[in-house]
């Protein structure tokens, strides 16, 4: 047994996962699959020398290995499901023009899935920012923005189907503001003027 | 589950017909809702992405347009979304549908979506569309665009290879260049790059040779 597990609290961890129920075969496999399909091997034939005194390692395979397990129960109860982004607002102060950039902050591979994309605006003086657009359904409450701590960029991380978007940034719940670091274009139905930005996976 | 969103999301755009009006929300007249619930309803009852169309509503409301205005958006949109579903077929998925949607909403013609999706028959095509119909959107001529958009992806373009394309162009755009020529100039950089045979030539061999609405000046070498 290797030191993290002679915790009191890994302990009953362990003791946990053993009382739980048989886990679905097929999903564990899944995650298997997955998880192999992902590993990292380091230069040489060797990924690591297992008889090597490595107590370092050892210690964080077995935090690894205990993860991994609740991980596995994880799925198989709840199913894997994207979490949606925690924003929130905060209040701000002073004032001045409002400057920002979207950048894409998705990694994963797949079909048509949303992809997690980041909006950044740099506004002072406001109150409270979101982003509306054609994914929220131009919904003023689905994506608010969090103010940084200096209190001139406001962030938010939505997800979004690739392809092209049309959006901007609803200031104090009352101001229409465009993404001065993305062209505009104008809605061919209405007319009016909006951001816009292709998301897509690398 | 997505249609179940966008029928909730519907119920908030309709006023609380025959009750006095006090929410300073914009809501569409009683009429209009109800004209507007039916192309919702209509289009989901087809299996399309409805969610577009409610969203055009609630743009249409953001921006404070008339009622009627709304409806012929929203049964514009509803029509789109039919046409890029055929376009598209065999099976597009949602963003392929919405993008193709957009498409369309800015003048690419429905063979044009038929070509990109002949290009690439097995996987999303959502990104492209995007490309192409910004492209559009600033002013590049519509059948060069839909030329180099579907020769990139038949050449293997990734999806963030044609982003970077967009933004550069984006880019040249807002610093005052002509879209066309900012077109001509980064697609030599990604041509570069791509797989054997994705030469500027060779790219530009599928570019019509005459020179078509705002766009083409590219010589045609040989």
């Amino acid at each position: 047994m290797i030191d993290s597990e002679r915790d009191p609290s890994v302990i009953r961890a362990i003791d946990e996962l053993r009382r739980l129920p048989g886990v679905d075969r097929a999903a564990v496999e899944r995650v298997v699959a997955a998880a192999a399909a992902l590993r990292v091997t380091p230069p040489g034939d060797e990924p690591f020398d297992v008889r090597a005194p490595r107590p370092r390692l050892r210690r964080l395979a077995g935090l690894a290995g205990l993860a991994a397990a609740a991980a596995i129960v994880g799925f198989v109860i709840h199913g894997f499901v994207p979490a949606a982004p925690v924003v929130r607002t905060s209040p701000a102060a002073t004032s001045g023009p409002a400057t920002g950039v979207a950048m894409n902050v998705s990694v994963p591979d797949g079909a048509a899935l949303p992809i997690a994309h980041q909006f950044v605006l740099s506004l002072k003086g406001a109150k409270r920012v979101s982003v509306v657009g054609d994914f929220n359904e131009w919904n003023q409450v689905s994506a608010p923005m969090t103010r940084s701590a200096d209190g001139t960029l406001w962030s938010a991380t939505i997800p979004i189907l690739p392809g092209r978007h049309m959006y901007g940034y609803l200031v104090d719940d009352s101001v229409f503001v465009l993404d001065p670091s993305e062209p505009k274009v104008r809605d061919p139905d209405f007319g009016a003027e909006g951001s816009v930005v292709i998301v897509g996976r690398p | 589950m997505r249609f179940a969103f966008a029928a909730v999301s519907l119920i908030a755009l309709a006023p609380v017909c025959g009750a006095q009006q006090l929410s300073p929300t914009p809501t569409l007249v009683c009429a209009s809702a109800a004209q507007v619930s039916r192309i919702v309803a209509e289009a989901q009852s087809r299996g399309l992405p409805a969610e577009r169309i409610v969203a055009k509503v609630k743009r249409g409301l953001l921006i404070r347009t008339p009622s009627p205005r709304i409806v012929a958006a929203a049964q514009a949109v509803a029509d789109r979304l039919e046409v890029a579903r055929a376009a598209l077929a065999p099976s597009p998925g949602p963003a392929d549908i919405l993008a193709g949607e957009d498409a369309l909403s800015v003048g690419v013609r429905v063979d044009a979506l038929e070509r990109l999706r002949a290009a690439s028959p097995n996987q999303s095509i959502a990104v492209p569309l995007g490309l192409l119909t910004q492209l559009v959107a600033s002013g590049e001529s519509e059948k060069r665009a839909t030329a180099m958009v579907t020769e990139l992806v038949r050449r293997g373009a990734t999806s963030s290879q044609l982003i970077a394309l967009g933004n550069n162009v984006n880019a040249d755009v807002g610093r005052g260049a002509r879209v066309d020529e900012s077109f001509d100039a980064r697609i030599d950089g990604l041509t570069a790059v791509l797989a054997p045979g994705a030469t500027g030539s060779a790219t530009a061999a599928a570019l019509p040779t005459t020179p078509s609405g705002t766009g083409p000046k590219r010589p045609n070498t040989p």
